[in-house]
């Protein structure tokens, strides 16, 4: 008994010895935080890998176990590295903090293709990169076709990815980062620029993790209806994961179609519309008061916005004779909260053929544009624009025009009990026009890759809002095959860009050019 | 006047009084012109010579006539809409713009500040020189017409068109009709030049090279029109056969569409998907501002891309201080915010012009580059809107939504939003009481 015990002692001063030697004594390590946070990111994908192996384990019609483990082998002996040898810097500039985001989604992605392609279902390098960035960045585009075929754990792995990206990698990391002593508040105001910075608690490391079981809970209650709804465990959790993470991955061909059930679809629906809305609202809700809902303007205009483009869609497409009624009714409501809340799951099937929005009536297919460009709440999973700075930019609108009317007038623009201060405004403002022209050069360069203009602005559009299935010839029914390699990879790019709300990602590239003028000024110097 | 730079206008301090003017002038233009269509007995139905009559003063290209089949003072009459529609276009631009779309000082539009400045600094000598630059350059352009072998009559009716930037032709198939290499050459050099400032062309008439070069505008102007013209090229030299034919008809292309003209020698529907993008972008973006042509406008671009730039460096620095730079000058902060509003405005334009003429029988390629051609007043688009057809393609409601488009477009949205808006809230007053 006391061998017992005094072995277990030796073994906890082991570990700690060797934690301590990791965390403490880094005097070898070199500074930086990008390095850091990557790793910090890559350790964190382990445990879901691991669970795809126990799934493609239990699972009797494939077996691509090892390729899954040596994945999870790979992501762990990295990510260990990068921890090991590298050290964050206890005053981190901002430009580093940026950095630390892009890279980590980058390296994530790079890391979650590899499971992909040694499973050797994707076929190129390239194909399993596009599937995990397009799973990172919560996008659910997909070059699986077809997806039936692939054995369960890979498909699992996919899913699973979809979850991880959805809160981000960053709030992941945030619930490690103040352990080891630095304010991660910065970080994620960089994923998020926002014109709030609502903070739950005054400590981002309990912020995070309350993040976390909420949206740990909301996923669990999800599958848990799935099942009610009548499907098995494994596609309940497995949608459960992409709905919570409004990523749109599905382990079927037909997506949501496959079970051809409005029991299903309403489940999927009420999942997306939670998980497109704001994640701060909910924990208030959830506190003890419920009323923080209806308190919201942006929470109204959500779903208003929403009704709306499923009302208009609904009578559009019952005007045009694309289906009866009450299928139009059905399939208005699940699309415009699909790509309303940037999800992109589809319900079209051999049964429910007018559920591919690719064959509504024009109208209705007009009406999903600006869907897809607002995308869902602040402080959601879901990407786009997000309605806060729609609703921002109508009121900066409004102000502009009664300036015209009235030069000498003083208007603010106001938002719930605060009015916005100007630089707040230009920032929103600056954003939109970043937004409008990535998506103005992503339309000309998918363009210029030989697709037509509908499929190349759509296509631009959903993979900058992270939506998923596009107009034209990528529509909910179709593949992102149709998109030629190299506009694949500006595909890639886009959903990034669109991630990670642009400015991370171009300030990378801004801080590497500026680092290398210089660079040149000094060795001109010499 | 403290500042010699800034304009003192009649009704600076009224600026509703001011746009309900131009927006009761251009409503009243339009009913003139639609009595004249109906008079003729040319046009079965009403909305019809409506349309054509906002077509001509917007200076857009879309037609529902079929002008081979109109009495000649009817062709002339047609042209004359446009040209008049150009030049109000271009007083507009540079007396009534200045208050809600840019600088409120002539610098940008009117060309250098103080002692520089090519247009006089009281507004109504800036009129008077803009109509008589204007009035020369048409000239210069049914000369030119003339030189290159069209007939006297075509000569000035397309002159008339060319230089407001208009684009009616006399016949269906536009400038393919003449096919004669010498005149598509000087139709597109001319629409190229009818997208400049007007005070470009005076800089350009007076060979003031060293005020040319400092305009950031005119730069990007000259550089979008030679890269575009390259890239369309290059992307249509096989399908094209090559050679300076394909050279030509991508320029002419190009100078249709960037100075909204929307002329057309080739059917740009047949080519690959990549230049129809690239043209329908050129028409969103359109002319340089102060000029007769329509679109976005160059220099607001200019300003948003410097905006962008602003927030990227102010993210890694955030205590600099980043001025955004036009042409050497600073903008002013309140133009910048206009400019944003803008930006805003017109995107919900488009998109409410998409969905409207999707909903109303187009489909989705011909409403998306429908609504942003005639917002822009150009008039070709992509779909049933391309090659050389007419709006006729679309059913009538459609059209009605083309003319509400081509109509905030040629003013700018802000004086129909203002007026509509003064409007409402009158009739809500008057109810009160």
């Amino acid at each position: 008994m006391t061998a017992a015990f005094s072995a277990a002692g030796r073994a906890r001063a082991a570990v700690k010895g060797a934690v301590r030697l990791l965390v403490a004594d880094r005097s070898w390590s070199v500074t930086s935080p990008v390095g850091f946070v990557v790793g910090l990111g890559l350790l964190f994908m382990v445990p879901g890998m691991l669970v795809a192996i126990a799934v493609e384990w239990g699972s009797s019609t494939s077996d691509s176990e090892v390729a899954l483990g040596l994945g999870a082998l790979t992501t762990l002996a990295a990510g260990a590295l990068l921890v090991a040898f590298t050290r964050l810097d206890p005053d981190m500039p901002p430009a580093s903090v940026f950095a630390a985001v892009a890279w980590t989604w980058i390296g994530s992605s790079l890391f979650g293709a590899l499971p992909l392609w040694f499973s050797g279902e994707l076929g190129s390098f390239d194909n399993a990169l596009f599937e995990s960035v397009s799973g990172y960045t919560a996008t659910g585009s997909t070059v699986l076709s077809p997806i039936e075929g692939v054995g369960r754990g890979v498909l699992m792995w996919r899913q699973i990815i979809q979850w991880y990206g959805g809160m981000g990698m960053v709030v992941l990391a945030v619930t490690i980062l103040p352990f080891l002593g630095v304010g991660g508040l910065s970080l994620i105001s960089a994923e998020a620029p926002g014109p709030t910075s609502d903070r739950l608690a005054p400590r981002v490391s309990s912020t995070a993790r309350r993040l976390w079981a909420l949206y740990g809970g909301i996923t669990a209650a999800v599958a848990g209806a799935l099942m009610i709804a009548g499907l098995s465990l494994y596609d309940a959790v497995a949608h459960a994961l992409t709905t919570a993470s409004t990523g749109g991955f599905s382990p079927y061909d037909h997506s949501i179609g496959h079970f051809d059930s409005v029991a299903v679809e309403a489940v999927v629906i009420v999942g997306m519309l939670a998980c497109g809305a704001s994640f701060t609202l909910h924990w208030r809700a959830l506190s003890g008061n419920p009323r923080a809902y209806g308190q919201s303007s942006e929470f109204r205009t959500y779903l208003i916005v929403i009704l709306a483009a499923a009302a208009a869609a609904t009578m559009l497409n019952w005007l045009y004779d694309v289906s009866d009624f009450s299928s139009s009714v059905r399939n208005g409501i699940f699309n415009a909260a699909t790509l309303g809340t940037s999800t992109g799951f589809g319900n079209a099937s051999g049964a429910n053929p007018a559920g591919d929005f690719a064959g509504w009536a024009p109208g209705a297919q007009a009406l999903l544009l600006p869907l897809m460009v607002m995308g869902g709440m602040t402080g959601s999973t879901a990407g786009g624009l997000k309605v806060l700075r729609a609703q921002v930019m109508a009121k900066y609108m409004r102000v502009g025009l009664l300036r015209v009317k009235h030069p000498q007038v003083v208007a603010r623009v106001k938002l719930g009990a605060g009015a916005l201060s100007e630089p707040i405004l230009q920032r929103v403002a600056g954003l939109v026009a970043l937004y409008a022209f990535t998506a103005f050069a992503g339309t000309m360069v998918l363009s210029m890759l030989g697709q037509d203009l509908i499929t190349a602005s759509s296509g631009a559009i959903s993979a900058l809002g992270n939506m998923g299935p596009a107009l034209g010839e990528a529509g909910p029914t179709s593949n992102f095959l149709v998109f030629t390699r190299p506009a694949r990879a500006v595909l890639m790019a886009l959903m990034l860009v669109g991630r990670l709300e642009f400015f991370a990602v171009f300030l990378v590239v801004v801080s590497a050019y500026e680092r290398s003028r210089r660079l040149a000024r000094v060795s001109l110097r010499r | 006047m403290s500042d010699p730079s800034r304009v003192r206008f009649p009704w600076h301090r009224s600026a509703v009084k001011m746009l309900t003017t131009v927006v009761v002038a251009a409503v009243s233009l339009v009913a003139v012109s639609t009595a004249v269509y109906a008079a003729s007995g040319e046009v079965d139905r009403l909305d019809d010579a409506v349309f054509e009559s906002v077509a001509g003063f917007t200076t857009t290209s879309l037609t529902v006539m079929d002008p081979e089949a109109l009495p000649a003072w009817l062709l002339v009459w047609r042209a004359l809409t446009q040209w008049l529609g150009g030049l109000g276009a271009l007083v507009f631009a540079l007396v009534v713009v200045p208050t809600f779309g840019g600088e409120r000082r002539l610098s940008e539009t009117a060309g250098g500040r103080g002692r520089r400045a090519v247009l006089a600094r009281r507004w109504s000598h800036t009129a008077n020189r803009v109509a008589l630059t204007y009035l020369g350059f048409t000239v210069l352009v049914a000369m030119a017409y003339g030189a290159a072998g069209m007939g006297a009559f075509d000569a000035a009716t397309f002159g008339l068109t060319t230089a407001s930037t208009g684009g009616f032709a006399n016949y269906r198939d536009s400038f393919a009709h003449f096919d004669s290499a010498a005149i598509a050459w000087v139709g597109a050099g001319a629409m190229a030049l009818a997208g400049v400032s007007a005070a470009g062309l005076v800089w350009l008439v007076r060979g003031q090279v060293q005020a040319l070069w400092r305009s950031t505008e005119l730069k990007l102007y000259a550089g979008l029109i030679l890269a575009s013209t390259a890239l369309v090229a290059a992307w249509t030299w096989t399908d094209t056969g090559g050679g300076a034919d394909t050279v030509r008809e991508s320029f002419f292309a190009v100078a249709s569409s960037i100075s909204t003209t929307g002329f057309r020698v080739a059917d740009w529907g047949q080519w690959v998907a990549a230049p129809q993008t690239l043209l329908l972008l050129l028409i969103g973006v359109g002319s340089m501002a102060g000029s007769a042509g329509g679109g976005f406008r160059l220099l607001r671009v200019i300003q948003i891309f410097g905006i962008v730039r602003r927030e990227l460096v102010l993210q890694l620095h955030p205590r600099a201080v980043v001025p955004v730079k036009v042409s050497g000058a600073v903008a002013s902060e309140a133009s910048l915010a206009r400019v944003q509003n803008f930006q805003i405005l017109w995107v919900l334009a488009a998109a409410s012009g998409v969905f409207g003429i999707a909903s109303l029988g187009g489909d989705l390629l011909t409403a998306v580059s429908g609504s942003i051609s005639a917002l822009a007043t150009a008039g070709p688009g992509l779909g049933e809107l391309s090659g050389f057809a007419d709006a006729t393609v679309l059913a009538a409601p459609a059209r009605g939504v083309l003319i509400a488009l081509m109509f905030l477009g040629r003013l700018s949205i802000y004086p129909v939003v203002v007026v509509v808006g003064w409007g409402v809230g009158e009739i809500q007053r008057m109810r009160l009481r």
